[in-house]
């Protein structure tokens, strides 16, 4: 089998009933699937238990790639409903107090209190500070954030991968942003707000 | 405002550090693993009871079928006494065999 297939030709040859294929889309794919789905969970299990529901769905639908728009734009779409169906399902325990922070994350916490106008370097300890307000956020929110603020996609992209209208995608965000607002707030002392 | 500038900051830290892309070892024949049609053993186990049950019948039709061919009646006289004698031998074994409880019970008018 060449290498260099591309998505459509891999397809076409699973359709005519060569199915092993499916695992060079896989290969190919999963990086990115595992990245997006990183972003909804800590646990590597459920991570790759998200991951693997993706790639079985998109098996049982292939028929439905009718090849108009990328594999990779139908497989993220894809991924990011089940993501969200991930977030509506698995709820957690939506409080956490500051008093659960690492000592990172109270350091960045405190270097921001100290130059609010430069942005604290440790990264982790800031996607790990953005993470606890997240889990916090309804799943719809959190969706939003996570595609509007952390993937920086643009709005017509979110309403095509979520399936929901620009206007509604406009309006959970501005939702969103104002709940993870009032989270902040209630997770954050007054030293550091 | 101090909460808008921390969110904002917060997100655009966050940003710069996309989570990590690495997939488990040989994750892609674990989907392909998934992919292969099953066996269940409960369904095994029905299909071959199924088969044992039919076979039976077939066995029965087949027997049936020898039994009332026209060539076991075209058989010269005394090979067909010979057939159908076990024949009628064993049609009266059955008989015995179904009014036996009725027989044996005292009749009662």
């Amino acid at each position: 089998m060449p290498a260099d297939s591309t998505d459509s030709e891999i397809i076409a040859a699973i359709r005519s009933g060569d199915t092993s294929r499916f695992e060079e889309l896989v290969r190919r794919h999963q990086a990115r699937l595992f990245s997006t789905a990183r972003r909804y969970s800590r646990r590597e299990d459920e991570v790759e238990d998200i991951v693997q529901e993706v790639f079985l769905k998109a098996f049982a639908k292939l028929d439905s790639w009718r090849g108009e728009a990328p594999f990779e734009h139908w497989l993220m779409r894809l991924a990011v409903r089940t993501c969200y169906d991930f977030l509506r399902s698995h709820r957690r325990n939506r409080e956490h107090s500051l008093s659960e922070l690492t000592d990172q994350e109270t350091d960045w916490l405190e270097t921001f209190v100290a130059v609010p106008e430069t942005n604290p370097a440790d990264a982790d300890a800031a996607r790990s500070l953005v993470n606890r307000v997240l889990e916090q956020l309804s799943p719809a929110n959190r969706m939003i954030i996570t595609l509007l603020e952390l993937e920086d996609r643009p709005v017509k992209e979110i309403a095509e991968l979520t399936g929901w209208s620009v206007p509604l995608v406009k309006v959970r965000a501005f939702r969103a942003r104002a709940e993870m607002r009032k989270i902040l707030q209630r997770m954050a002392p007054e030293k550091y707000l | 405002m101090k909460v808008e500038r921390l969110q904002q900051t917060m997100l655009a830290a966050a940003r710069k550090a996309p989570p990590v892309a690495d997939a488990p070892f040989a994750f892609e024949r674990r989907i392909m693993a998934r992919l292969r049609p099953r066996t269940d053993p409960l369904a095994v186990w029905s299909a071959w009871l199924w088969r044992a049950a039919l076979s039976g019948c077939a066995v029965a039709a087949v027997t049936w079928g020898v039994g009332l061919s026209p060539w076991t009646s075209a058989l010269p006289e005394d090979i067909a006494g010979e057939i159908e004698a076990p024949l009628e031998l064993a049609s009266a074994d059955l008989e015995d065999a179904l009014f036996a409880p009725a027989d044996s019970s005292p009749e009662i008018w």
